[in-house]
C-alpha cells in the first residue's frame, strides 16, 4: 500500500507543478527542457517476496542483487512537462547454495522424507518497459525529474527448481517448479537528478521503483501439495543507477 | 560526431545485454537428509522410520534388563535387542558397546515380502555374530530418553534350485542413531 501512495504523490506532484506553471505561463520567458535520451546502469536490489528467503512465505523470490542498465529519457510536451520512458535490463541472480539446501531441508521436514535434493538452474532476468508522465525542475545546471510510469515487464527467465524426495513411496519422481517467461503489467516511479555538463550533454543520479504481480508459476510432477507450492512470482525492485545523457 | 551519438548508445546498450544474458547459469544443487530422532543408512540411502518403538523391559524373575527396538518404513524394519543380566528393577540402561553374539544382543534387518498370500516382514539375510554393535551413549531414566548408535550387516546367501551356492549379497545398516528417543519401561511382573 505504501508503494501505492508513493507512486500516487509522485503523480500528484507532477500535476501540480504543471497547473502551477500553466498559470505563470502569461510572464513565463524561461527556456524549458529539451527531450533528452540516457543510457545508463546501476544496482536493482529485489525488495519484499521476491527478495524473500522464506521457504514457508510461497511467494518468496530467492532474487538477489544484481545489474540493471537501459535506455531512459523524456519527450517534453509542454514546458517541462513530458512523457518518460525506459526501457531496462535487469538481472537478479539464481539462487545460491544456502538457498537451495535451506529447501532441501525444509522439503524434508515437509514430506517427513528420508532426504531431499534441490537443483537450481537458471537466472532472474528481466525486461522493463514503461513509460509515464514526467515533469523536471530546473535550477541552475541542476534538472530534478519525477516520473510516474506504468507499462510492462518482460520475464525473461526465472531459475528452474527441480526436487527429489527419497524415502516417500507417494513421491518418486521428480518435480519441476518451472522456469517461466511472460509478459507482465507493471507499474513504478523514479525520482532523478541530472548536472548539464554541456548544452548537449549530461550526467544523472535516479532512484527507480517498479513492482509488478508478476508471472505464474508452473509445478510439474508433484502427486501431492505437501510444503512449498509457488503458483506466482511477485516482482518488485528498487534501482540505483548512474546515467549518461545526451539532450536534443 | 553528433549523428553518432545515438548509435554508439545503442551499441552500448546491446553490447551491455549481451554481457550480461551470458552471466552463469550452472546448476546449483544441495542434498538434505532428515534430522529425525531415529535414522540410518540402509545400503547408502537415508532411512528415517515414521514408526520407531522403543522398550526397556525388565524381567524380576531372571533379573535382566532388555532394551528393544523396532523403526519401520518404506517395506524396510531394522531391529535390535540387548540383553543385561543381573540388572535391577530401575528404568536405567548400562551405557556401552554391546557387540552383536547373537545371544544377548542382537540384530535383524526385514523387508516385507509376500508370504502366504499376505504381506508380512520376513528377515532378508543373516546378522551374525560379530556383524556389528549398538552403542548406548547416553540415557536419561527419569525422562526417559535414550541416545546411541548402531550399525551392523545383513548376509543372504543365493542358492540355484540344486542348493548350490549362486550369490551372496549383503545389506548394510550403517549410521544408525537414535537421539533422545523417548522409551517405555516396563516390569514384566
Amino acid at each position: 500500500m505504501k508503494r501505492v501512495y508513493i507512486i500516487a504523490s509522485l503523480f500528484i506532484i507532477i500535476f501540480t507543478a504543471f497547473k502551477a506553471h500553466a498559470q505563470d505561463k502569461a510572464q513565463d520567458n524561461k527556456i524549458y527542457e529539451k527531450s533528452y535520451i540516457a543510457l545508463y546502469g546501476g544496482v536493482s536490489n529485489p525488495t519484499g517476496n521476491y527478495g524473500s528467503t522464506d521457504y514457508n512465505n510461497n511467494k518468496s523470490g530467492f532474487a538477489k542483487k544484481g545489474v540493471t542498465f537501459g535506455i531512459e529519457g523524456a519527450i517534453y510536451v509542454y514546458k517541462n512537462l513530458g512523457i518518460g520512458y525506459t526501457l531496462s535490463f535487469q538481472d537478479q541472480g539464481k539462487l545460491i547454495y544456502d538457498d537451495t539446501y535451506s529447501l532441501a531441508q525444509n522439503y524434508t521436514t515437509s514430506y517427513a522424507a528420508d532426504g531431499t535434493t534441490v537443483s537450481a538452474t537458471g537466472r532472474y532476468h528481466n525486461w522493463n518497459i514503461l513509460v509515464g508522465p514526467q515533469y523536471s525542475f530546473v535550477y541552475h545546471k541542476f534538472v530534478l525529474d519525477l516520473r510516474a510510469s506504468a507499462g510492462f515487464i518482460k520475464m525473461a527467465s526465472t531459475p528452474e527448481i527441480s526436487v527429489q524426495v527419497t524415502g516417500v513411496p507417494e513421491q518418486t519422481a521428480i518435480f519441476y517448479q518451472r522456469k517461466s517467461s511472460a509478459f507482465v503489467v507493471g507499474y513504478g516511479g523514479n525520482v532523478g537528478l541530472r548536472y548539464k555538463l554541456s548544452d548537449g550533454f549530461a550526467i544523472g543520479v535516479k532512484g527507480a521503483y517498479i513492482s509488478s504481480p508478476g508471472p505464474s508459476i508452473k509445478t510439474e510432477g508433484r502427486t501431492d501439495n505437501l510444503g512449498r507450492l509457488v503458483t506466482k512470482l511477485p516482482i518488485s525492485e528498487f534501482q540505483t543507477t548512474l546515467g549518461f545523457t545526451i539532450i536534443f | 560526431m553528433n549523428k553518432l551519438r545515438l548509435p554508439v548508445f545503442l551499441l552500448l546498450s546491446a553490447l551491455c545485454a549481451f554481457i550480461i544474458q551470458s552471466c552463469n547459469k550452472d546448476a546449483v544443487t544441495a542434498t538434505a537428509y532428515t534430522t529425525a530422532a531415529f535414522q540410518a543408512n540402509i545400503n547408502g540411502a537415508t532411512w528415517a522410520p515414521d514408526s520407531v518403538s522403543m522398550f526397556i523391559t525388565y524381567n524380576p524373575d531372571s533379573k535382566t534388563k532388555t532394551l528393544s527396538c523396532v523403526g519401520t518404513k518404506s517395506q524396510k524394519q531394522v531391529l535390535f535387542s540387548v540383553a543385561l543380566p543381573n540388572s535391577g528393577d530401575t528404568p536405567g540402561f548400562t551405557l556401552g558397546t554391546y557387540n552383536i553374539d547373537g545371544a544377548a544382543v542382537n540384530a535383524q534387518y526385514k523387508t516385507q515380502q509376500l508370504s502366504g498370500g499376505s504381506y508380512v516382514f520376513l528377515p532378508h539375510g543373516t546378522v551374525e555374530p560379530g556383524a556389528g554393535s549398538i552403542i548406548i551413549t547416553a540415557i536419561d531414566s527419569v525422562k526417559k530418553e535414550i541416545t546411541g548408535t548402531f550399525s551392523f550387516y545383513s548376509r543372504t546367501t543365493n542358492y540355484d534350485n540344486a542348493g548350490n551356492v549362486i550369490s551372496i549379497s549383503v545389506d548394510n545398516i550403517t549410521a544408525g542413531e537414535f537421539t533422545n528417543k523417548s522409551y517405555i519401561y516396563t516390569n514384566n511382573q
